[in-house]
């Protein structure tokens, strides 16, 4: 028999059965489609939680204090041991820094009219922007000239902007007072969104350093020291130039430990895709096992099919079939069966995967190798688990077959 | 073809089952002989081995002592898939049950022993051949009724057209009228000797006499050997007799 007659004979026995053949396709078409509903839910959150630490500034370093240890007692977070002092440090000996800028913050109830807002007013240098990432909507950014005349300027991020301005006015102009200090807003941020450990980046008023470090935190330390390397590549050094300028700079002996901790948004990043990429696994693995069972269900319909269909079989063999034909027709029966069932599967996974994006607004990504993989499998499936019943069928002898009752 | 050479020939078999410890011979050591064109009819009781015999000559099954000659090619030794390539290309069933695949219209069923050919058969050539088939038994008007839409005899009529869609050497029938009335038997009958003397070879497995009065020769068959084997002068026409039979008001159909 040729193959062209092969596909003919096997979509016609096919056709005969549709509702055994639709449910036998059905385990299939719900594992490939699991499959990849999951690998593509797994990969979108993974590709969002990148997008979030991302936006936070790419080639970061954050350079944090290390609490200070009191006669054995360690002091908590947030301790002080960073210095202005410490950047003039890294600005002049770190060749590899490109920018960086302290911050220092303070929480104070913000007013504007009858709203009045709590939030953090932090000051940083204009290289923040850089780091960060940070341009005006509306308005400008503070200069150097502002930094050094002290000004009482800021910006405002989103947040502080609907809580302040909640009927949608131009704040650009406005003053607002910081506590009892009243400073002039010059320019609205860019949306950074959530944060990947899920704090509101939208939630800030910047303004220049010396202003709220003269004017209302009065202190020498500063909270964070934000720096960033040239590029992707020069990170490292960064990091280790950074560290030699400041223990020179707190004159820590050798045998001293830092003071101080310096991270990079590539260990928060790589902390954080490991996770979601067991979960991606975890995910598909699942979705695996009801792809295999869903070979199973061929297998025993195939089975069935053979039984069921002993005299047919028969009757195939008396007319002058031979084995392999008959082998060769169950096998293409059962490819056919997990082969469209996994088209079927790929586009309602696809389908899904869309709605899913649609009415829950996850982010979702699907990935062609997911694709490729499950309908390799599908492939797979419809070979391996319709063997064996091909087989027995084959092995028929055309008398018992043809008195099979 | 020349007709005074056996198309079939039988040297000395055996068929022998083992079950349970007892052996039990089916067929003892049977030697016969068919010439082209014959229409045999094979009788016995039930369990006299006429149907383990057809099998054998059928190449269905194989005999575990002994030599069958068709055609001229010993077929002892050859491999089942020689034997299917043998049943595909010379010999044409026709069943008791009819086995035809359930669901399946008339045109698929014939069009069935075609599609084992590779591509020796075209789409549209196939097309002409099953409409040939159905048109000489008479069914050309029922070709896309599925089969269990179709009365018994017409399931049978569909059976012997998917039988001779081959242009076979030989018509093998294993009580072919065994589940007919005797109007539709009679039609079925007149059907396979139209068949034979067109040149056809029919052997014809039957217990009912009146069947096997059709035939040219009968052979019967008692315990695994052959009782008797007689030319019949005058085998009856089944059309004549057909006609003989008084017309039913309503032909009912029987399945």
């Amino acid at each position: 028999m040729n193959i062209i007659n092969l596909f003919i004979t096997a979509f016609r026995a096919l056709r005969k059965n549709g509702l055994r053949t639709f449910l036998t396709m059905l385990g299939i078409i719900i594992g490939v489609a699991a499959v990849i509903i999951m690998q593509a839910i797994g990969k979108g959150s993974e590709e969002d939680i990148t997008a979030r630490i991302n936006s936070l500034g790419s080639n970061m370093i954050i350079i944090a204090p290390n609490p200070k240890i009191v006669n054995g007692v360690r002091m908590g977070q947030g301790g002080q041991t960073l210095q202005y002092k410490d950047v003039l440090m890294i600005k002049r000996y770190s060749s590899a820094t490109k920018y960086i800028s302290p911050l220092v913050g303070v929480s104070r109830q913000i007013k504007y009219g009858a709203n009045n807002w709590s939030t953090r007013i932090s000051g940083v240098l204009p290289e923040y922007f850089s780091i960060r990432e940070i341009s005006a909507v509306e308005g400008s950014l503070f200069t150097d000239e502002d930094l050094r005349k002290i000004n009482k300027v800021c910006m405002i991020g989103k947040t502080v902007r609907t809580n302040l301005f909640p009927d949608g006015s131009n704040p650009v102009g406005k003053t607002i007072r910081v506590g009892a200090i009243p400073f002039k807003i010059i320019g609205v941020l860019n949306e950074k969104g959530q944060s990947g450990v899920g704090t509101d980046q939208d939630d800030v008023i910047l303004a220049p350093y010396t202003s709220v470090q003269d004017r209302m935190v009065q202190s020498i330390y500063v909270n964070v020291i934000f720096a960033s390397a040239a590029d992707a590549q020069s990170i490292k050094k960064a990091v280790s130039e950074i560290k030699y300028c400041i223990r020179t700079s707190h004159h820590l002996s050798p045998s001293d430990q830092d003071d101080f901790t310096v991270n990079t948004l590539s260990d928060i990043m790589a902390t954080i895709q490991g996770v979601s990429k067991i979960l991606t696994i975890l995910l598909a693995s699942v979705a695996g096992i009801s792809l295999l069972v869903g070979g199973i269900g061929i297998m025993n319909i195939m089975f069935v099919s053979v039984t069921e269909r002993t005299r047919e079989i028969g009757t195939r063999l008396a007319i002058g079939a031979t084995s392999s034909d008959v082998m060769l027709q169950l096998l293409i029966e059962a490819l056919v069966i997990s082969l469209v069932a996994g088209v079927i599967g790929i586009f309602s996974g696809l389908l899904i995967t869309d709605l899913i994006t649609y009415f829950a607004g996850w982010r979702t990504s699907v990935t062609a190798s997911s694709i490729i993989i499950s309908f390799a499998v599908c492939t797979v499936i419809g070979i391996f688990f319709g063997w064996y019943p091909a087989r027995k069928a084959a092995n028929l002898s055309p008398i018992e077959a043809l008195r099979y009752e | 073809m020349d007709t005074d050479k056996p198309i079939i020939e039988v040297k000395d078999i055996w068929k022998t089952f083992q079950s349970g410890g007892t052996t039990f011979s089916a067929l003892r050591g049977i030697d016969l002989s068919i010439k082209a064109n014959e229409m045999l009819a094979i009788m016995g009781a039930s369990g006299s081995g006429k149907s383990t015999f057809m099998n054998m000559l059928g190449c269905l099954d194989r005999p575990t002592k002994g030599q069958y000659i068709f055609n001229g090619v010993d077929t002892t030794p050859k491999s089942n898939t020689d034997l299917a390539l043998i049943r595909r290309d010379f010999f044409g069933f026709v069943f008791q049950s009819y086995n035809l695949l359930p669901r399946t219209t008339a045109f698929e069923n014939v069009e069935l022993p075609l599609l084992y050919f590779g591509f020796k058969y075209g789409r549209s050539q196939r097309q002409d051949m099953v409409m040939a088939a159905l048109k000489q038994v008479g069914l050309e008007d029922k070709v896309h009724n599925l089969t269990n839409e179709l009365s018994g005899g017409q399931q049978q009529r569909v059976a012997i057209a998917r039988a001779i869609i081959n242009n076979p050497k030989i018509i093998f029938a294993d009580e072919p009228t065994g589940n007919l009335d005797t109007r539709t038997s009679f039609d079925i009958m007149a059907i396979i000797q139209g068949l034979n003397e067109k040149g056809t070879t029919v052997v014809l497995v039957t217990h009912e006499n009146d069947i096997a009065d059709f035939a040219k020769r009968k052979v019967v068959f008692r315990d695994g050997q052959i009782l008797s084997d007689n030319i019949n002068e005058h085998p009856k026409s089944a059309a004549e007799e057909r006609k003989k039979l008084p017309e039913l008001i309503e032909p009912t159909a029987a399945t």
